[in-house]
């Protein structure tokens, strides 16, 4: 049974007399311990569709199981509570608090969940243990990317979601960040969702979607992922 | 500034309308509350010129020892600027003892005299003026208003002072016909008076032609400038300064005219009527002397008279006298004489009268022999009667033959015959004897008789001589006698003669003597009368003072100089609170603005870098800002000015009756209010956006970096540090990282705690005036005045009667008299009470003097005078310090050697000894001081009717009454305490409301990362309100050490020159505060968990643009 399973997603937008549909009748799966990418240009609807499964977003139709459980009937409390002990987010501007240390940061993620990662160890994990009293301010970019990943890793979350993680970052830092997070996936088997615009990076993916205009256009899995270092772009 | 710039300025506001009603509404505060105070003072000051123009009040009021002639009356109208003059009358009384035996002015109705209008006007409130003899109208305001009905009787005692009401008054019971007020009263102050315990309680109105006096008591004089010029304004001082000259010196003019006019007049004409009266003394005297001695004359002439005739009738009584012995001589020997001739006689008849018994005896006992022996001789006559009776029968028998008898029988019997015979015989012998004897005896007798009669003839000759001869003499001296009498009657009836010469010339003696006597009293009495009459005037004229004027000026009304006082006291009121808003103000306008500008920092940078100026770009914020100030003055003063004056004038009509308030705007403090906003916002804008602009457009386009966080000093406590919740550690961070908010929250906070805790402070400080001076301070019930006010030794009765009512604890005699106080160059003459207290000992017991701070107990003594608190703190002086008492024309120097805590009028209490001391004069006492054994109804009702029983008792009267009224005064200030804490709130949820808005406007991002994080709503905004409900709490806790200077100024400030508000602030009003501020921070904080709530994840997290 996988892990994550879209069937006839649908979400729509009215913007006055037009109704937009940014996710039309998608409907896909994600295995257990899968490192799945969805890739799409600007405004194919990638974002809307982690932003549904992540419990930020609802939708207009269809049903999100994850791990058999319709995420998408979820209201309230039980939504806050989804996102609290299943999902880790990470976003392409991190997001950081910027008044609390880079460990602080880490344990605010920590402190609500049932069984959270030792924040050293998760800000180990992604090795910035020695950063660990540094404001946001005081780390570069992909510091601070890796300060937000051990924030979510911290949270021992079933799902991982990151939305365009290398966006705002150059491209060796990116690599890194790609690196870290594929090397979590496999070594904590740990379920990642990666949304990126870059088709480059796909081949690192156990699993690609590629959508276009809010419906998905190719799913396919990948029988033998590359190792990030292997690709270039 | 293009339109397409301008139409973005204002969707800009509509857009943020949040921010810009908080900037707006902050404004409208602090101005609303500059220009609503400001108002009021001259709002406060047009309503008493009007109030005065439309009553045609004085300008002047004269008052003279001796009254007004009408010569006066044009002397005065005639002095130069003089408009008008109104004469009148005024006369201060008690109502009677069962009427409350209060002290009244009565005044007259103001009439129009000559062409002058009426001056003083009175406001009708109930029923109508006095028109009738009779008719009486009593004030509507303060608390003698309740006393009367409309209706109903108003009576005065018989006596005010030493005069009799009667004498000035045409009635002493006047019908109240309508409730009035006073242009010359407008403050719940009455004055002075020289009756009484001093104090007036109310004035009543009467008809003028009710006084009996002659001469007009005042004058009222209205100035020309008068109606052009302002009361208040520094022309009419000094127009009327220089009338003031004028006047005195016509008062000067009048006071000379009335020593020659008046006095020496008078003088004179006394001096011509006491020769007059000498003269007729003098006469009378005389006259009386000659009637004296015609009465001695006659008295003299009667007494010879009579003695004469005295002389006459004692010869004539000698002769009767001498012939009286002589009749009685002459008597003595007739009685004598006549006495021995009947002896004689009485013999002589006492001898034949044993004769004439001889005779009868032998008479008789011849008589009886006689008779014994013819009753022997019948008795032998009857025996041979019977034996013959039977010889005879035995005959007869014989004879017929009945009977044979034997011849010896025959014989016998007649032998018995012849016996019978032989006896017959013998009998009729002796019958013949006797009646022979017996005839013997009877001429023996006879003779013996013939004897008798004889001697008895001679016996009656004998009687008829003396007879005769006893009453030739008898007669003689009843001859004798009778002429004696008829002298001595003619004696007597010249002594009766005498005797009513005697009387009747004694009685027109006497009456003529009676008459003198008459004459005498009468010309006596009469010239006593004439000479006390002399002796009066004399007085009178002694006591004619040279008159003496006395000009007052409308600040010598009561209560007129304290109006405009506490008008200017407003004023300074008004200048503290709007510059707290205005700080506020600008605190919130900087944060907002100052966000506001960041927001927009693409919008400007795209501007720059469209080639619009940065003056263009400024005047779009300074136009945003402006907006708001400009509206929020606009409405600030709307509102301000529309409700604050009423509200606070409604607090001071409770003390001053002189109509309701009209409108009148304070134009500078409305330019000033809205200026200040407007340039404080436009500055602040211009700066801030200055700031910004310095950027090059290519930097600005991008976001700002966020401000760095930023290691605070709490930090370096590792240990306290590591235990802290993220939430503390992040709110603490917060806390110092917007440093300007932080302190916009902490004043506004603060300001709003300030403000509530000055509210319920100022309440607290009513609270001394009714419980602590009643309740800790007094300990008398009652207040008992006397009608005399003498030395306190003279005053005994009264301890006494009270103590004959047996609910009477403790009394104490007291000297009350109003006093002016000096210190330095201020003085104070309004509501000082001098009271010498005759006791100490009991006054400890009545009176709690003590310091207010630490309750140390004072004890009065010789050493000086103990004066309260709040004097002392208006006059600067301390204990050990010398203070000058004016009482009337005395004038004293007494040094302070206490002050005691006291908050309703001034107070100065002196033992006599000290008084006599420093006046020396004896202080006259005028009230007693009572505690009752208990403080029930029914004790002081028994008190009262017991002691008003007593007609040397004008009135009794109660604290628990003066209780009451101060509580009713001060319950109409509660208003300004409601509008005090509406403004509080108002400022607590203007700062907190824009502080949470803009924080969250910050932070949301920050917010939106903790929702997708798994926080609940209630983590999420819990961070939020950790660091409002820090802030709040900084905020109270300045705020209550601010709002303990902020009550000590407001209670200063508002607190009236008699009395003294509680300086102490009650724990209770601290948690009030903070308890209301606080709920006021959770509600903008309830208020706040809806948006927090409603912010959306997705959008707040979409990539910066």
């Amino acid at each position: 049974m996988p892990l994550v399973e879209f069937n006839n997603v649908c979400k729509r937008y009215r913007m006055g007399e037009i109704t937009i549909n940014a996710v039309d009748g998608i409907s896909f799966s994600v295995e257990e311990g899968e490192f799945a990418v969805v890739v799409g240009a600007s405004g194919a609807g990638k974002t809307t569709v982690l932003n549904i499964l992540g419990g930020m977003d609802s939708c207009s139709e269809g049903e999100i199981l994850v791990a058999g459980r319709d995420v998408g009937k979820l209201r309230g409390k039980a939504l806050i509570e989804y996102r609290r002990h299943d999902i880790g987010f990470v976003f392409q501007f991190y997001n950081l608090v910027h008044n609390l240390t880079a460990k602080e940061n880490v344990e605010l993620a920590a402190q609500i969940c049932r069984n959270p990662m030792d924040s050293e160890q998760a800000l180990a994990s992604v090795g910035l243990l020695e950063r660990k009293n540094n404001f946001p301010a005081q780390l570069s970019g992909g510091e601070q990317q890796r300060v937000s990943i051990a924030r979510a890793l911290a949270k021992n979350p079933r799902l991982l979601l990151c939305d365009e993680p290398t966006g705002a970052l150059d491209y060796n830092t990116g690599r890194q960040i790609l690196g870290l997070l594929q090397d979590t996936c496999r070594e904590k088997k740990m379920t990642v969702m990666l949304i990126t615009h870059n088709s480059a990076i796909t081949p690192m993916a156990d699993h690609v979607i590629e959508m276009k205009s809010g419906k998905i256009v190719r799913d396919n899995r990948n029988p033998h992922p590359k190792s990030i270092d292997e690709i270039e772009w | 500034m293009t339109g397409s710039l301008l139409k973005n300025t204002f969707r800009e506001i509509w857009q943020t309308k949040a921010r810009f009603l908080s900037i707006l509404a902050i404004i409208a505060l602090g101005v609303g509350f500059f220009t609503g105070i400001k108002a009021t003072t001259p709002s406060m000051y047009n309503l008493a010129e009007t109030y005065y123009q439309e009553k045609n009040l004085m300008d002047f009021r004269l008052v003279s020892t001796t009254g007004f002639s009408e010569d006066d009356i044009r002397a005065v109208a005639a002095t130069d600027g003089v408009q008008s003059v109104m004469p009148s009358y005024f006369f201060d009384v008690m109502t009677a003892a069962e009427d409350g035996g209060d002290l009244v002015r009565v005044i007259a109705v103001p009439e129009a005299y000559e062409n002058n209008d009426a001056q003083n006007t009175l406001v009708m409130r109930e029923g109508r003026t006095a028109e009738h003899s009779g008719e009486i109208v009593t004030e509507s305001v303060a608390f003698a208003n309740a006393r009367h009905q409309l209706g109903g009787k108003v009576r005065f005692a018989a006596t005010a002072g030493d005069t009799k009401t009667a004498d000035i008054l045409r009635h002493t019971e006047f019908e109240l016909v309508g409730k009035a007020e006073s242009p010359l009263y407008i403050s719940y102050q009455r004055g002075t008076s020289q009756i009484g315990d001093g104090k007036i309680d109310e004035y009543m109105y009467i008809p003028a032609s009710d006084f009996k006096v002659e001469r007009y008591t005042e004058l009222y004089v209205r100035a020309d400038f008068s109606k052009e010029l302002s009361a208040f304004s520094d022309a009419y001082k000094q127009e009327r300064d220089a009338m003031q000259e004028r006047l005195e010196a016509v008062a000067k003019e009048r006071e000379n005219a009335f020593q020659t006019e008046v006095i020496d007049k008078a003088r004179a004409e006394l001096d011509e009527a006491r020769e007059a009266f000498e003269a007729e003394k003098r006469d009378a005297q005389r006259q009386l002397e000659e009637a004296q001695q015609e009465l001695d004359a006659g008295e003299q002439e009667y007494n010879e008279k009579i003695s004469a005739a005295e002389e006459q009738l004692r010869d004539a009584k000698n002769q009767i006298d001498s012939g009286a012995q002589e009749l009685a001589t002459g008597e003595n020997t007739y009685y004598t004489q006549i006495g021995a001739a009947e002896k004689v006689l009485k013999e002589k008849r006492a001898a034949w009268q044993t004769a004439q018994q001889e005779y009868e005896a032998q008479a008789a006992q011849a008589q009886e022999q006689i008779a014994a022996a013819q009753a022997e001789l019948d008795s032998r006559l009857d025996a041979w009667e019977a034996q013959n009776a039977v010889y005879q029968a035995t005959e007869q028998a014989i004879q017929a033959g009945a009977i044979e008898l034997t011849d010896e029988e025959l014989t016998l019997h007649r032998a018995m015959g012849e016996q019978l015979a032989a006896a017959k015989q013998q009998l009729d012998a002796a019958q013949e004897q006797l009646n022979t004897e017996a005839a013997a005896g009877q001429a023996q007798l006879a003779e013996a008789k013939k004897q008798l009669d004889s001697g008895k003839a001679q016996l009656d000759a004998a009687q008829q001589a003396f007879n005769a001869q006893r009453s030739s003499g008898a007669a003689q001296l009843e001859a004798s006698g009778q002429q004696l009498a008829a002298a001595r009657s003619e004696m007597e009836s010249g002594e009766a003669a005498l005797s009513e010469q005697r009387d009747s010339g004694r009685e027109q003696l006497d009456k003529a003597a009676q008459e003198l006597a008459d004459k005498r009293r009468e010309a006596e009495e009469k010239l006593a009368g004439a000479e006390k009459e002399l002796r009066e005037a004399e007085e009178k004229l002694a006591d004619t003072q040279p008159s003496r004027w006395y000009l007052f000026t409308r600040d010598n009304n009561p209560g007129y100089s304290t109006f405009t006082q506490n008008a200017d006291r407003l004023d300074a009121v008004a200048s503290v609170f709007p510059l707290f808003f205005l700080l506020v103000a600008v605190l919130v306008c900087v944060t907002t603005m100052t966000r506001l500008i960041e927001e927009k920092r693409t919008e400007t940078a795209t501007l720059k870098a469209l080639g619009y100026s940065d003056r263009s770009i400024i005047l779009k914020y300074v136009i945003y800002a402006m907006t708001a100030a400009v509206t929020g003055s606009a409405v600030g003063i709307a509102a301000g000015v529309l409700s604050l004056p009423f509200i606070i004038y409604n607090a001071y009509k409770i003390m001053y009756y002189i109509g309701d308030i009209s409108l009148v705007l304070h134009i500078p403090s409305v330019v000033l209010g809205t200026l200040a906003a407007v340039a404080t916002t436009a500055v602040v804008s211009v700066v801030v956006c200055e700031k910004s602009l310095r950027l090059r457009p290519a930097q600005a386009m991008r976001p700002k970096a966020p401000k760095p966080g930023k290691r605070i000093l709490l930090e370096y406590l590792t240990p306290l540090w590591k235990h802290m919740g993220f939430t503390a550690k992040l709110t603490a961070r917060n806390l110092f990282r917007y440093k300007i908010r932080m302190l916009m929250t902490v004043i506004g906070v603060a300001g709003c705690t300030a403000l509530i805790v000055a509210a319920f402070g100022l309440l607290n400080s009513f609270d001394p005036l009714t419980d602590v001076q009643f309740g800790e301070i007094y300990a008398y019930d009652a207040v008992v005045v006397p009608k005399n006010n003498q030395a306190a030794a003279e005053q005994g009765y009264l301890t006494a009667l009270a103590k004959e009512t047996g609910v009477a604890k403790n009394t104490l005699l007291v000297s009350q008299e109003e006093a002016a106080v000096r210190f330095g160059d201020r003085e104070n003459t309004d509501s000082n009470y001098v009271w010498a207290v005759s006791d100490t000992d009991v006054m400890q017991q009545l009176i709690h003097l003590r310091t207010r701070a630490e309750h140390t107990p004072l004890t009065l003594d010789n050493s000086g005078v103990m004066v309260n608190e709040k004097l002392a703190a208006t006059l600067g002086f301390e204990v050990g310090d010398t203070i000058t008492i004016v009482i009337g024309n005395r004038t004293a120097q007494a040094k302070v050697s206490g002050i005691f805590e006291q908050y309703i009028y001034n107070y100065l209490y002196l033992t006599p000894d000290y008084y006599r001391e420093i006046f020396g004069s004896e202080p006259t006492c005028n009230l007693m001081a009572v505690q009752l054994s208990d403080k029930s109804e029914e004790c002081e009702n028994a008190f009262s009717a017991a002691m008003l029983r007593d007609e040397r008792v004008t009135a009794v009267s109660f604290m628990g009454s003066s209780i009451n009224d101060f509580k009713n005064m001060l319950n109409s200030l509660n208003m300004v305490v409601v509008v005090m804490i509406v403004c509080a709130a108002g400022l607590a949820f203007v700062v907190l409301y824009n502080l949470t808005n803009i924080n969250l406007a910050e932070r949301v991002r920050e917010i939106a990362t903790f929702k997708v994080l798994g926080f609940y709503n209630r983590e999420t905004s819990g961070l939020l309100y950790l660091e409002n409900l820090i802030l709040t709490l900084m905020g109270i806790i300045a705020g209550l050490l601010l709002g303990i200077l902020l009550t000590g100024f407001i209670v200063q400030t508002v607190e009236v020159d008699n009395v003294m508000f509680g300086r102490e602030i009650y724990p209770s009003s601290f948690l009030y505060a903070a308890a209301l501020t606080m709920l006021f921070a959770l509600l903008v904080n309830a208020l706040m968990s809806f948006k927090i709530k409603a912010v959306n994840m997705v959008e707040s997290l979409k990539s910066v643009e």
